[in-house]
Protein backbone atom coordinates (compact mmCIF):
# COMPACT_ATOMS: atom_id res chain seq x y z
CA UNK A 1 0.00 0.00 0.00
CA UNK A 2 1.83 3.48 -1.16
CA UNK A 3 1.30 6.46 0.72
CA UNK A 4 -1.41 8.04 -2.12
CA UNK A 5 -3.87 5.26 -0.46
CA UNK A 6 -3.80 5.85 2.82
CA UNK A 7 -5.67 8.83 5.32
CA UNK A 8 -3.24 10.05 7.54
CA UNK A 9 -3.93 11.79 10.98
CA UNK A 10 -1.43 12.90 13.45
CA UNK A 11 -2.93 13.73 17.13
CA UNK A 12 -1.99 14.93 20.35
CA UNK A 13 -2.77 11.79 22.85
CA UNK A 14 -2.55 11.87 26.72
CA UNK A 15 -3.05 9.45 29.17
CA UNK A 16 -1.98 10.83 32.53
CA UNK A 17 -2.77 12.82 34.66
CA UNK A 18 -5.77 14.70 33.67
CA UNK A 19 -7.36 12.97 30.28
CA UNK A 20 -7.20 9.63 28.50
CA UNK A 21 -7.31 9.58 24.79
CA UNK A 22 -8.91 6.98 23.16
CA UNK A 23 -8.99 6.54 18.93
CA UNK A 24 -11.99 6.15 16.98
CA UNK A 25 -11.39 4.46 12.95
CA UNK A 26 -14.28 5.12 11.41
CA UNK A 27 -14.72 3.15 7.69
CA UNK A 28 -15.80 4.46 4.65
CA UNK A 29 -20.20 3.86 3.27
CA UNK A 30 -18.55 1.71 0.80
CA UNK A 31 -16.89 -1.45 2.24
CA UNK A 32 -13.70 -2.97 0.42
CA UNK A 33 -12.23 -6.03 2.06
CA UNK A 34 -13.92 -7.25 4.93
CA UNK A 35 -11.50 -5.83 7.35
CA UNK A 36 -8.80 -3.28 7.21
CA UNK A 37 -5.52 -2.73 8.80
CA UNK A 38 -4.79 0.87 10.56
CA UNK A 39 -1.22 1.37 11.80
CA UNK A 40 -0.90 3.77 14.73
CA UNK A 41 2.84 5.08 15.94
CA UNK A 42 3.45 6.55 18.97
CA UNK A 43 6.04 9.17 19.69
CA UNK A 44 7.11 10.16 22.96
CA UNK A 45 7.04 14.03 23.83
CA UNK A 46 10.69 13.98 22.71
CA UNK A 47 9.88 12.57 18.96
CA UNK A 48 11.50 9.89 20.33
CA UNK A 49 9.21 5.71 18.86
CA UNK A 50 7.63 5.04 21.89
CA UNK A 51 5.36 2.09 20.62
CA UNK A 52 3.88 1.17 16.54
CA UNK A 53 1.25 -1.22 16.50
CA UNK A 54 -0.99 -2.65 13.76
CA UNK A 55 -4.63 -2.92 14.43
CA UNK A 56 -6.81 -4.91 11.81
CA UNK A 57 -10.53 -3.76 12.38
CA UNK A 58 -13.31 -5.48 10.37
CA UNK A 59 -14.64 -2.94 8.12
CA UNK A 60 -17.88 -3.01 8.95
CA UNK A 61 -17.77 -1.40 12.30
CA UNK A 62 -15.39 1.44 13.98
CA UNK A 63 -12.75 0.71 15.37
CA UNK A 64 -11.86 1.78 18.90
CA UNK A 65 -8.77 1.63 20.97
CA UNK A 66 -7.92 3.23 24.30
CA UNK A 67 -4.45 4.76 23.67
CA UNK A 68 -2.90 4.48 27.13
CA UNK A 69 -2.33 0.78 26.49
CA UNK A 70 0.15 1.16 23.90
CA UNK A 71 1.45 4.92 25.84
CA UNK A 72 3.14 2.61 28.09
CA UNK A 73 6.81 4.14 26.64
CA UNK A 74 5.72 7.63 26.80
CA UNK A 75 7.80 9.93 29.17
CA UNK A 76 6.07 12.97 31.21
CA UNK A 77 7.00 16.38 29.94
CA UNK A 78 5.47 19.08 31.46
CA UNK A 79 4.16 17.11 34.19
CA UNK A 80 1.91 15.56 31.66
CA UNK A 81 2.33 11.77 29.81
CA UNK A 82 1.80 13.14 26.34
CA UNK A 83 2.82 12.21 23.01
CA UNK A 84 2.39 12.28 19.04
CA UNK A 85 0.22 9.88 17.70
CA UNK A 86 0.54 8.94 13.48
CA UNK A 87 -2.51 7.04 12.24
CA UNK A 88 -2.70 5.53 8.71
CA UNK A 89 -5.67 3.53 7.24
CA UNK A 90 -6.75 2.74 3.97
CA UNK A 91 -8.32 6.16 1.89
CA UNK A 92 -11.81 6.87 3.22
CA UNK A 93 -11.15 6.41 6.48
CA UNK A 94 -11.67 8.72 9.28
CA UNK A 95 -9.86 9.22 13.01
CA UNK A 96 -11.21 10.87 15.85
CA UNK A 97 -9.67 10.71 19.41
CA UNK A 98 -11.91 11.12 22.13
CA UNK A 99 -10.34 12.77 25.26
CA UNK A 100 -12.34 11.81 28.57
CA UNK A 101 -12.12 12.18 32.65
CA UNK A 102 -14.55 10.52 34.67
CA UNK A 103 -16.63 13.35 34.82
CA UNK A 104 -16.79 13.91 31.11
CA UNK A 105 -15.81 13.44 27.54
CA UNK A 106 -14.98 15.33 24.22
CA UNK A 107 -14.59 14.27 20.76
CA UNK A 108 -11.66 16.01 18.67
CA UNK A 109 -10.17 15.62 15.32
CA UNK A 110 -6.91 16.74 14.30
CA UNK A 111 -5.38 19.87 15.60
CA UNK A 112 -5.00 22.80 13.81
CA UNK A 113 -2.50 23.48 10.97
CA UNK A 114 0.43 26.02 12.06
CA UNK A 115 2.96 26.56 9.09
CA UNK A 116 4.59 29.79 8.23
CA UNK A 117 2.05 30.79 5.94
CA UNK A 118 -0.24 30.48 8.36
CA UNK A 119 -0.72 31.76 12.29
CA UNK A 120 -3.61 30.65 14.45
CA UNK A 121 -5.25 31.85 17.36
CA UNK A 122 -7.27 30.36 20.73
CA UNK A 123 -9.53 32.45 22.88
CA UNK A 124 -8.73 32.48 26.60
CA UNK A 125 -10.73 33.67 29.29
CA UNK A 126 -8.87 33.87 32.54
CA UNK A 127 -10.93 32.77 35.20
CA UNK A 128 -10.59 31.20 38.63
CA UNK A 129 -12.51 27.77 37.38
CA UNK A 130 -10.59 27.09 34.01
CA UNK A 131 -6.51 25.84 33.41
CA UNK A 132 -5.54 26.21 29.97
CA UNK A 133 -3.07 23.70 27.66
CA UNK A 134 -1.69 24.85 23.94
CA UNK A 135 -0.66 21.33 22.67
CA UNK A 136 1.58 21.15 20.01
CA UNK A 137 2.54 17.84 17.11
CA UNK A 138 5.60 18.56 15.05
CA UNK A 139 4.72 16.43 11.97
CA UNK A 140 7.60 17.10 10.42
CA UNK A 141 11.08 15.48 11.09
CA UNK A 142 13.05 19.00 11.86
CA UNK A 143 12.99 20.82 14.78
CA UNK A 144 10.20 23.43 14.99
CA UNK A 145 10.16 26.70 16.29
CA UNK A 146 6.52 28.20 17.62
CA UNK A 147 5.95 31.52 19.01
CA UNK A 148 2.77 32.09 21.16
CA UNK A 149 1.50 36.01 21.68
CA UNK A 150 -0.87 36.73 24.29
CA UNK A 151 -3.34 39.78 23.38
CA UNK A 152 -4.73 40.71 26.83
CA UNK A 153 -5.60 44.43 27.24
CA UNK A 154 -3.30 46.68 25.90
CA UNK A 155 -0.42 44.08 26.68
CA UNK A 156 1.17 41.69 24.36
CA UNK A 157 3.56 39.18 26.12
CA UNK A 158 4.81 36.56 24.24
CA UNK A 159 6.92 32.86 25.00
CA UNK A 160 9.22 30.94 22.30
CA UNK A 161 8.93 27.18 22.10
CA UNK A 162 10.78 24.33 20.61
CA UNK A 163 9.13 21.10 19.51
CA UNK A 164 11.75 17.95 18.34
CA UNK A 165 11.06 16.26 15.33
CA UNK A 166 7.82 14.32 15.80
CA UNK A 167 7.66 15.35 19.14
CA UNK A 168 5.21 17.14 20.92
CA UNK A 169 4.98 19.96 23.96
CA UNK A 170 2.70 20.96 26.36
CA UNK A 171 1.98 24.92 27.14
CA UNK A 172 0.39 25.90 30.60
CA UNK A 173 -0.83 29.11 29.10
CA UNK A 174 -1.84 30.41 33.05
CA UNK A 175 2.22 29.46 34.05
CA UNK A 176 3.36 30.97 30.97
CA UNK A 177 1.72 34.13 31.18
CA UNK A 178 1.51 34.22 35.38
CA UNK A 179 0.38 38.16 35.62
CA UNK A 180 -2.91 37.18 34.21
CA UNK A 181 -3.62 33.66 36.04
CA UNK A 182 -4.98 33.46 39.31
CA UNK A 183 -7.77 36.44 39.12
CA UNK A 184 -9.19 37.09 42.61
CA UNK A 185 -11.57 39.81 41.81
CA UNK A 186 -14.20 36.77 40.47
CA UNK A 187 -13.77 38.91 37.20
CA UNK A 188 -13.44 37.33 33.70
CA UNK A 189 -10.49 38.67 31.65
CA UNK A 190 -10.84 37.54 27.85
CA UNK A 191 -7.51 36.92 26.24
CA UNK A 192 -6.41 35.45 23.09
CA UNK A 193 -3.39 33.52 21.72
CA UNK A 194 -1.74 33.80 18.54
CA UNK A 195 0.76 31.35 17.52
CA UNK A 196 3.49 31.21 14.56
CA UNK A 197 5.97 29.94 13.17
CA UNK A 198 8.77 30.46 10.66
CA UNK A 199 9.88 26.89 10.67
CA UNK A 200 8.79 24.90 7.18
CA UNK A 201 6.30 22.11 7.78
CA UNK A 202 3.36 21.65 9.85
CA UNK A 203 2.28 21.82 13.15
CA UNK A 204 -0.52 20.80 14.68
CA UNK A 205 -1.86 22.72 17.79
CA UNK A 206 -4.96 22.50 19.89
CA UNK A 207 -6.13 24.30 23.00
CA UNK A 208 -7.82 22.21 25.83
CA UNK A 209 -9.54 24.13 28.64
CA UNK A 210 -10.54 22.31 31.71
CA UNK A 211 -12.96 23.66 33.88
CA UNK A 212 -12.59 22.56 37.56
CA UNK A 213 -15.13 20.09 39.30
CA UNK A 214 -15.47 19.13 43.38
CA UNK A 215 -13.06 15.98 42.45
CA UNK A 216 -9.72 15.96 41.42
CA UNK A 217 -10.42 15.13 37.22
CA UNK A 218 -12.68 18.13 35.78
CA UNK A 219 -14.18 18.49 32.78
CA UNK A 220 -12.41 19.28 29.51
CA UNK A 221 -13.06 20.39 26.25
CA UNK A 222 -10.83 21.09 23.10
CA UNK A 223 -10.36 22.91 19.90
CA UNK A 224 -7.96 22.25 16.58
CA UNK B 1 -5.69 36.29 -4.03
CA UNK B 2 -8.19 35.91 -1.28
CA UNK B 3 -9.94 39.75 -0.35
CA UNK B 4 -13.21 38.40 0.99
CA UNK B 5 -13.86 35.16 3.03
CA UNK B 6 -16.82 34.00 4.57
CA UNK B 7 -17.88 31.21 6.97
CA UNK B 8 -21.22 29.79 7.90
CA UNK B 9 -21.87 28.31 11.42
CA UNK B 10 -24.74 28.55 14.27
CA UNK B 11 -24.94 29.73 17.49
CA UNK B 12 -26.99 29.09 21.02
CA UNK B 13 -28.64 31.49 22.78
CA UNK B 14 -31.16 30.51 25.68
CA UNK B 15 -30.57 31.02 29.70
CA UNK B 16 -27.68 28.33 29.71
CA UNK B 17 -25.78 28.78 26.73
CA UNK B 18 -24.76 32.42 25.02
CA UNK B 19 -22.33 32.16 21.89
CA UNK B 20 -19.33 34.53 21.39
CA UNK B 21 -17.68 34.63 17.38
CA UNK B 22 -14.27 35.11 17.74
CA UNK B 23 -11.83 36.25 14.31
CA UNK B 24 -8.11 36.48 13.10
CA UNK B 25 -8.05 38.66 10.31
CA UNK B 26 -4.71 37.20 9.08
CA UNK B 27 -2.15 37.93 5.93
CA UNK B 28 0.76 36.16 5.28
CA UNK B 29 2.17 38.41 3.00
CA UNK B 30 1.37 41.54 5.01
CA UNK B 31 2.88 42.40 8.68
CA UNK B 32 1.14 45.82 8.96
CA UNK B 33 -2.29 45.73 11.07
CA UNK B 34 -4.09 46.85 8.76
CA UNK B 35 -7.88 47.39 9.20
CA UNK B 36 -10.26 44.38 8.33
CA UNK B 37 -14.36 44.95 7.37
CA UNK B 38 -16.42 41.92 9.24
CA UNK B 39 -19.87 41.88 9.44
CA UNK B 40 -22.13 39.06 10.63
CA UNK B 41 -25.37 38.38 10.28
CA UNK B 42 -27.61 36.15 12.29
CA UNK B 43 -30.57 34.52 11.32
CA UNK B 44 -33.17 31.49 11.87
CA UNK B 45 -37.00 30.62 12.37
CA UNK B 46 -38.86 33.86 13.89
CA UNK B 47 -35.69 35.99 12.83
CA UNK B 48 -35.64 38.62 10.52
CA UNK B 49 -32.39 38.13 8.42
CA UNK B 50 -30.38 40.60 10.39
CA UNK B 51 -26.53 42.12 9.66
CA UNK B 52 -24.26 43.96 11.81
CA UNK B 53 -21.00 45.78 10.54
CA UNK B 54 -17.88 45.07 12.85
CA UNK B 55 -15.22 48.03 13.63
CA UNK B 56 -11.78 48.12 15.02
CA UNK B 57 -10.72 44.73 13.56
CA UNK B 58 -6.96 44.57 12.47
CA UNK B 59 -4.77 42.64 10.36
CA UNK B 60 -3.03 40.06 12.93
CA UNK B 61 -4.86 40.63 16.32
CA UNK B 62 -7.62 38.56 17.32
CA UNK B 63 -10.58 40.01 18.23
CA UNK B 64 -14.37 38.78 19.50
CA UNK B 65 -17.95 39.87 20.09
CA UNK B 66 -20.71 38.10 22.16
CA UNK B 67 -23.48 37.58 20.12
CA UNK B 68 -25.98 38.82 21.90
CA UNK B 69 -24.44 42.47 22.35
CA UNK B 70 -24.46 42.40 18.67
CA UNK B 71 -27.88 41.56 18.33
CA UNK B 72 -30.02 42.96 21.50
CA UNK B 73 -32.84 41.03 20.65
CA UNK B 74 -30.91 37.73 22.02
CA UNK B 75 -31.22 39.56 25.62
CA UNK B 76 -34.85 40.00 25.31
CA UNK B 77 -36.20 36.59 25.15
CA UNK B 78 -35.32 35.30 21.94
CA UNK B 79 -33.74 31.82 22.44
CA UNK B 80 -32.84 28.70 20.86
CA UNK B 81 -30.75 28.06 17.52
CA UNK B 82 -29.47 30.40 14.69
CA UNK B 83 -27.46 30.75 12.18
CA UNK B 84 -24.62 33.26 12.25
CA UNK B 85 -22.34 34.12 8.67
CA UNK B 86 -19.33 35.97 9.29
CA UNK B 87 -17.72 37.64 6.47
CA UNK B 88 -14.10 39.35 6.37
CA UNK B 89 -12.76 41.66 3.87
CA UNK B 90 -9.93 44.11 2.76
CA UNK B 91 -9.52 46.99 0.99
CA UNK B 92 -5.80 46.67 0.88
CA UNK B 93 -4.76 45.55 -2.83
CA UNK B 94 -2.31 43.25 -1.76
CA UNK B 95 -3.63 41.40 1.21
CA UNK B 96 -4.18 37.98 0.80
CA UNK B 97 -6.62 37.21 3.69
CA UNK B 98 -6.60 33.44 3.17
CA UNK B 99 -5.32 32.62 6.39
CA UNK B 100 -7.73 34.17 8.52
CA UNK B 101 -9.70 32.36 10.66
CA UNK B 102 -13.11 32.12 13.09
CA UNK B 103 -13.99 30.20 16.09
CA UNK B 104 -17.58 30.13 17.63
CA UNK B 105 -17.38 29.16 21.70
CA UNK B 106 -20.81 28.14 23.37
CA UNK B 107 -20.36 29.08 26.34
CA UNK B 108 -22.72 28.04 29.58
CA UNK B 109 -21.60 27.98 33.42
CA UNK B 110 -19.05 25.48 34.02
CA UNK B 111 -17.90 25.01 30.47
CA UNK B 112 -17.12 26.30 26.99
CA UNK B 113 -17.12 23.96 23.38
CA UNK B 114 -15.41 25.73 21.02
CA UNK B 115 -15.38 24.81 17.22
CA UNK B 116 -14.34 26.12 14.01
CA UNK B 117 -17.33 27.06 11.45
CA UNK B 118 -17.81 25.89 7.68
CA UNK B 119 -15.52 28.21 5.43
CA UNK B 120 -17.34 29.08 2.44
CA UNK B 121 -16.04 28.00 -0.88
CA UNK B 122 -13.02 29.36 -2.13
CA UNK B 123 -12.47 29.93 -6.22
CA UNK B 124 -11.75 26.63 -7.70
CA UNK B 125 -8.03 25.83 -7.02
CA UNK B 126 -8.05 27.62 -3.77
CA UNK B 127 -6.04 25.66 -1.50
CA UNK B 128 -8.48 25.94 1.85
CA UNK B 129 -7.27 27.44 4.96
CA UNK B 130 -8.37 25.36 7.28
CA UNK B 131 -10.11 22.09 4.96
CA UNK B 132 -12.80 20.33 6.45
CA UNK B 133 -11.39 16.95 7.17
CA UNK B 134 -15.04 15.04 7.15
CA UNK B 135 -16.29 16.79 4.59
CA UNK B 136 -17.16 15.18 1.68
CA UNK B 137 -17.11 11.40 1.54
CA UNK B 138 -15.30 10.76 4.66
CA UNK B 139 -17.35 9.58 7.57
CA UNK B 140 -18.22 11.43 10.89
CA UNK B 141 -18.78 9.08 13.90
CA UNK B 142 -22.19 9.50 16.00
CA UNK B 143 -21.48 7.91 19.79
CA UNK B 144 -24.06 7.11 22.51
CA UNK B 145 -22.36 6.15 26.07
CA UNK B 146 -22.62 7.14 29.68
CA UNK B 147 -21.28 10.76 29.00
CA UNK B 148 -22.18 11.97 25.46
CA UNK B 149 -24.86 11.53 22.60
CA UNK B 150 -24.48 13.21 19.18
CA UNK B 151 -27.14 14.77 17.24
CA UNK B 152 -26.66 16.57 14.00
CA UNK B 153 -27.08 20.94 13.08
CA UNK B 154 -28.12 21.62 9.65
CA UNK B 155 -28.03 25.46 8.93
CA UNK B 156 -29.72 26.52 5.74
CA UNK B 157 -28.61 30.31 5.14
CA UNK B 158 -30.26 29.86 1.37
CA UNK B 159 -33.48 31.50 0.19
CA UNK B 160 -35.23 27.70 -0.81
CA UNK B 161 -35.44 24.40 1.42
CA UNK B 162 -32.64 22.07 1.69
CA UNK B 163 -32.91 18.51 2.20
CA UNK B 164 -29.96 17.17 3.26
CA UNK B 165 -28.99 13.66 2.35
CA UNK B 166 -27.72 11.56 5.80
CA UNK B 167 -26.66 7.90 5.70
CA UNK B 168 -25.94 6.19 9.14
CA UNK B 169 -24.09 2.47 10.15
CA UNK B 170 -24.92 0.90 13.11
CA UNK B 171 -22.80 -1.55 14.83
CA UNK B 172 -24.87 -4.55 14.64
CA UNK B 173 -23.77 -8.22 15.73
CA UNK B 174 -22.75 -10.17 12.52
CA UNK B 175 -23.76 -8.97 9.35
CA UNK B 176 -22.57 -5.94 7.22
CA UNK B 177 -24.60 -3.23 9.97
CA UNK B 178 -27.01 -2.17 8.35
CA UNK B 179 -27.17 1.79 6.40
CA UNK B 180 -29.98 3.83 6.52
CA UNK B 181 -30.88 7.27 5.19
CA UNK B 182 -32.20 9.37 7.73
CA UNK B 183 -35.62 10.47 7.61
CA UNK B 184 -35.01 14.50 7.83
CA UNK B 185 -37.54 16.75 7.17
CA UNK B 186 -36.92 19.47 4.47
CA UNK B 187 -35.67 22.53 6.11
CA UNK B 188 -37.01 25.63 5.22
CA UNK B 189 -35.23 29.18 3.95
CA UNK B 190 -33.00 31.15 6.99
CA UNK B 191 -33.32 28.13 9.31
CA UNK B 192 -31.22 26.07 11.90
CA UNK B 193 -32.39 22.97 13.42
CA UNK B 194 -31.02 19.91 15.18
CA UNK B 195 -32.03 16.69 14.71
CA UNK B 196 -31.03 14.10 17.58
CA UNK B 197 -29.54 11.38 16.67
CA UNK B 198 -29.43 9.51 20.06
CA UNK B 199 -32.38 6.79 19.12
CA UNK B 200 -30.04 5.72 16.38
CA UNK B 201 -27.85 4.57 18.25
CA UNK B 202 -30.22 3.40 21.24
CA UNK B 203 -30.04 -0.30 22.99
CA UNK B 204 -31.66 -3.33 20.87
CA UNK B 205 -30.35 -0.44 17.31
CA UNK B 206 -26.90 -0.47 17.83
CA UNK B 207 -24.48 -3.30 19.88
CA UNK B 208 -22.49 -1.80 22.36
CA UNK B 209 -18.37 -2.21 22.84
CA UNK B 210 -17.22 -2.67 25.83
CA UNK B 211 -15.06 0.35 27.10
CA UNK B 212 -12.95 0.94 30.59
CA UNK B 213 -15.28 3.46 31.06
CA UNK B 214 -18.50 1.53 30.04
CA UNK B 215 -20.65 0.32 27.35
CA UNK B 216 -20.47 2.51 23.87
CA UNK B 217 -22.61 2.35 21.18
CA UNK B 218 -21.17 3.99 17.98
CA UNK B 219 -22.20 4.66 14.16
CA UNK B 220 -21.03 5.83 11.24
CA UNK B 221 -22.55 8.53 9.09
CA UNK B 222 -21.91 9.88 6.08
CA UNK B 223 -23.45 13.34 3.69
CA UNK B 224 -24.60 11.53 0.29
CA UNK B 225 -23.98 14.05 -1.60
CA UNK B 226 -22.13 17.67 -0.54
CA UNK B 227 -24.26 20.71 1.11
CA UNK B 228 -24.55 23.49 -1.29
CA UNK B 229 -22.52 26.83 -0.35
CA UNK B 230 -25.05 28.34 1.64
CA UNK B 231 -25.27 25.25 4.02
CA UNK B 232 -23.86 23.77 6.53
CA UNK B 233 -24.01 20.90 8.91
CA UNK B 234 -22.10 20.17 12.18
CA UNK B 235 -22.13 16.77 14.60
CA UNK B 236 -22.78 18.04 18.32
CA UNK B 237 -21.86 15.63 21.07
CA UNK B 238 -23.42 16.86 24.10
CA UNK B 239 -22.76 15.40 27.82
CA UNK B 240 -25.79 13.12 28.72
CA UNK B 241 -26.95 14.63 31.89
CA UNK B 242 -26.46 18.30 31.66
CA UNK B 243 -27.07 18.54 28.01
CA UNK B 244 -24.25 20.73 27.67
CA UNK B 245 -22.47 20.33 24.03
CA UNK B 246 -19.45 19.08 24.92
CA UNK B 247 -17.74 18.93 21.17
CA UNK B 248 -18.75 20.48 17.70
CA UNK B 249 -17.28 19.03 14.52
CA UNK B 250 -18.02 20.34 11.38
CA UNK B 251 -19.08 17.70 9.02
Amino acid sequence: MTLEDLTTTHLWVCSYPYVDSTLFVVPPAVLGDSSARTAVAIYDADGNTANEVDLEFPSNQIGIIELESIMGGCKLEAGIKHGHAVVQSPVGYSHFCRIHTREGAALIGAPASLTADHSSFFPITFDEGRQYFLAFVNETRSTANVKCRLFCGKRSPETLLTIPPLGSRVIHVETEFPDYAGGDTGKQLQGYVRISTKSEGRIGVQLIERHATKSEGGVFSAVG
Amino acid sequence: MIQNVQWLTFCISNAVTRSIVHFFPSAANVAAPYSADCALTLFGRDFQRKTVRLEGARFGQPDGLRVEDAFPQLQEGTSGFFGLEFSMSTTQPRADILSSSCLVELSSRGHSCRFRPRQAALPEGTVAARPTKNYGPLPAVGIKDAFCTTSLVIVNASGEAYAPKIRVRRRLTGGDGEIELLAIDPLGPSAVIEVDLGEQFAPGDATPQEQSWGLVRTGGIWLQEEPPKDAALFLMYRDVVTRRPMSVMTF
